[in-house]
């Protein structure tokens, strides 16, 4: 099974790659050029046997193991198999990891007000318990542990920088008169937070943004706001008192409780902001239902895009912690596979395991 | 694409036809592959592509590497990746020591005083430092595979760096020039993707996710790599693994927990039963609320297994 010299049956396989390269892209897989000629040159070198054509092409189109299920229906269909899957069983999300975390139920000991309020749903308390609630948020701490990176950055004191010092040297003879020093880079991940403010989380994004506030204030988290479009409230956030900051996102921002683009908005943020490198590396909080007015795919887009760039996408979904929760909406089905951690919005204990999932998520 | 041609390089496996043909290679070693990673493995011989090799951790990924090189007889040179890691310990870096000693022997014998000339001295091919990547391209001989190991903990800006490794098979240094490769190393990258890798280096190689192993292929492994083990041992100890495997555990045993569980349970006279399998859990589950939350389930487990 030596690779043929003559060029008709390469030229075959490779008609035979692009052939397969459009059922992919039938399901989604975005495919390039250079891709099908790699799985044309396997193919060559495997055979025709139907092992060597599914992983030969497997491995050399796709990228990632989420992509599996859609490589898989589109191979069938390549093969003439089945017509291609019906919506219903693509939308099974890939089960996405369980974030544990200790220490979540509150002990035996005489729990206050805001204690046995921590299990119950915000939209089902009155104003008294809300302002509780609240109270509890503003109490959070969020500490970025800042980490000593690594990487070291050229600096007035710290450790000497050999490298640097030898090239010097070279100036005096060999005489180290002037050292070079170098310090570790100390940082923190930047944390994200998008916020879906429209008329379906109407009873939840308050209790985000006030984690926002917490954010902001403690480790300099960039804040968003996500309705028919996007609008930047970390200026707004940034103040001492967590009332004042809501009462100045309530008076300004306009497309508050009206429909959700969350796509919409998402491509904004990514390509405004994304750009910019805000993305790279950092914590990416999206609270939201899910519920999307535009087309669920261009979410599933901008989302595979986040999770490209970002460390850690958490998403926050107010319906999540309910009994027999599945990712109907649509928007949630197609954003679920890129979200490394799913939490409850709906009550304080969600926005207390969201703050230790962030904290965690920044020493990593 | 520039460089040397991949396939006269890997002369050990010239001879290898097919994917099952490795395969057997590899078996004779010790190393149980499936079809799947086979292929890979075969494919990134014949492409001369890199691999990247993704799937959780304990799953033979980095194991891979080392019964290739093995087989092929071929140098292994390793790369760990941490945070942080850069040009100077994945590259070269310069002798710093010697590179003053050298100042300090041409101003003793009053050979050199232009300093430009000095300079120019220190960076001589002797005291540079050869990193894993720049020694994989310009060994002699048996091109090295080379192992770039948890490349999700390394920062992306380092997978540019190594992309263009990968990618033109050269390497700058600017005291020195460019570095061309006289090898082309048969390149494997393992990820326990706690980080999604940046596309573009993707790209360049091919991909393959390694799944745990079934049970009938878990218990051909632990036979394999624990002789002493009995088989009835060995395959209550890979039914329960598989179970194991389908809890929400914190951390989900790989085949080297699986090997050392069947050995302690060897050690411990080869009775697996649920006492046994609750002394013995330490060797499979490596946290606390794991540990509590198989040890109690562990009746109904081994009445799962049949035990």
């Amino acid at each position: 099974m030596s690779p043929s010299p003559a060029t008709s049956p390469r030229a075959a396989l490779a008609t035979l790659a692009a052939e397969l390269a459009g059922a992919l892209r039938g399901q989604g897989l975005v495919v390039d050029p250079a891709s099908v000629a790699a799985c044309a040159e396997a193919w060559a070198f495997l055979g025709d046997t139907l092992n060597g054509l599914y992983w030969g092409a497997r491995q050399t189109m796709v990228r990632s193991v989420g992509e599996f299920p859609a490589f898989d229906a589109g191979f069938a269909a390549f093969l003439g198999w089945t017509t291609p899957a019906d919506d219903d069983a693509d939308a099974v999300p890939t089960p996405i990891p369980t974030v544990h975390v200790a220490g979540d139920e509150v002990g035996g000991r005489l729990a206050s007000r805001g204690e046995r309020l921590a299990g119950q749903d915000i939209a089902t308390c009155d104003e008294a318990e809300r302002r509780d609630i609240f109270r509890s948020i503003a109490e959070l701490r969020l500490t970025a542990p800042r980490r000593v990176g690594v990487r070291q950055v050229g600096a007035r004191r710290g450790h000497l920088d050999l490298r640097a010092t030898v090239r010097r040297s070279a100036r005096f003879e060999g005489d180290l008169i002037e050292l070079a020093w170098r310090r570790q880079r100390r940082r923190a991940r930047r944390v994200v937070l998008l916020v879906d403010v429209s008329a379906s989380m109407a009873d939840y994004a308050e209790v985000l943004l006030r984690f926002g506030h917490v954010a902001v204030r403690a480790v300099g988290a960039e804040v968003f706001a996500m309705g028919t479009r996007l609008t930047r409230l970390t200026p707004l956030l940034d103040c001492d008192r967590p009332d004042e900051a809501v009462a100045r996102i309530n008076q300004r921002l306009v497309d508050r409780d009206g429909g959700t683009r969350l796509g919409a908005s998402l491509e904004c943020f990514t390509q405004q902001w994304g750009a910019r490198g805000l993305l790279r590396g950092a914590i990416v909080v999206i609270g939201s239902d899910g519920w999307e007015r535009d087309d669920p795919a261009l979410l599933g887009r901008q989302m595979a895009e986040v999770a490209r760039r970002a460390r850690r996408v958490v998403w926050v979904n107010p319906h999540c912690g309910r009994s027999g929760f599945e990712p109907t909406a649509a928007g949630m089905a197609a954003a679920m596979p890129h979200c490394d951690a799913l939490v409850d919005g709906a009550n304080l204990t969600g926005i207390r395991r969201l703050n230790r999932v962030v904290a965690a998520a920044m020493a990593a | 694409m520039s460089g040397p041609d991949p396939v006269a390089d890997v002369l050990q496996f010239g001879s290898v036809a097919s994917p099952d043909a490795l395969a057997a290679e590899l078996d004779a070693d010790g190393y149980l592959t499936d079809d799947g990673l086979a292929t890979a493995v075969f494919l990134a011989l014949r492409l001369g592509r890199p691999l990247l090799l993704e799937g959780e951790a304990g799953v033979g990924k980095t194991e891979i590497a080392y019964a290739l090189a093995r087989r092929a007889n071929a140098p292994l040179i390793r790369l760990q990746c941490y945070e942080g890691i850069d040009a100077s310990q994945a590259l070269y870096d310069w002798d710093h020591a010697r590179q003053l000693l050298h100042l300090r022997a041409r101003e003793a014998s009053g050979a050199e005083s232009d300093p430009e000339a000095l300079e120019a001295g220190l960076y001589d091919e002797r005291y540079l430092r050869r990193r894993p990547l720049l020694e994989a391209i310009t060994t002699h001989g048996v091109p090295p595979v080379l192992l770039i190991d948890e490349l999700d903990r390394a920062d992306e800006e380092f997978e540019a760096l190594l992309l263009e490794v990968l990618s033109n098979w050269t390497i700058s240094i600017p005291e020195l020039g460019t570095v061309r490769a006289t090898v082309r190393p048969v390149v494997i990258l393992t990820s326990n993707r706690t980080r999604e890798l940046h596309d573009a280096l993707k790209r360049r190689c091919l991909y393959h996710w390694i799944d745990h192993p079934d049970a009938s292929r878990e218990l051909e492994i632990v036979l394999r790599r624990a002789p002493a083990v009995r088989r009835e041992v060995a395959e209550g100890i890979a039914a329960l693994v598989a179970h194991l495997r389908s809890m929400p555990l914190l951390k989900t045993p790989g085949i080297a927990e699986t090997i050392e569980w069947a050995r302690a349970i060897e050690e411990l006279g080869g009775q697996l039963d649920a006492s046994a399998a609750r002394r013995t859990l330490g060797a499979v589950l490596k946290h606390r609320d794991d540990l509590g939350a198989v040890g109690s389930a562990m009746p109904s487990l081994m009445a799962a297994i049949g035990r």
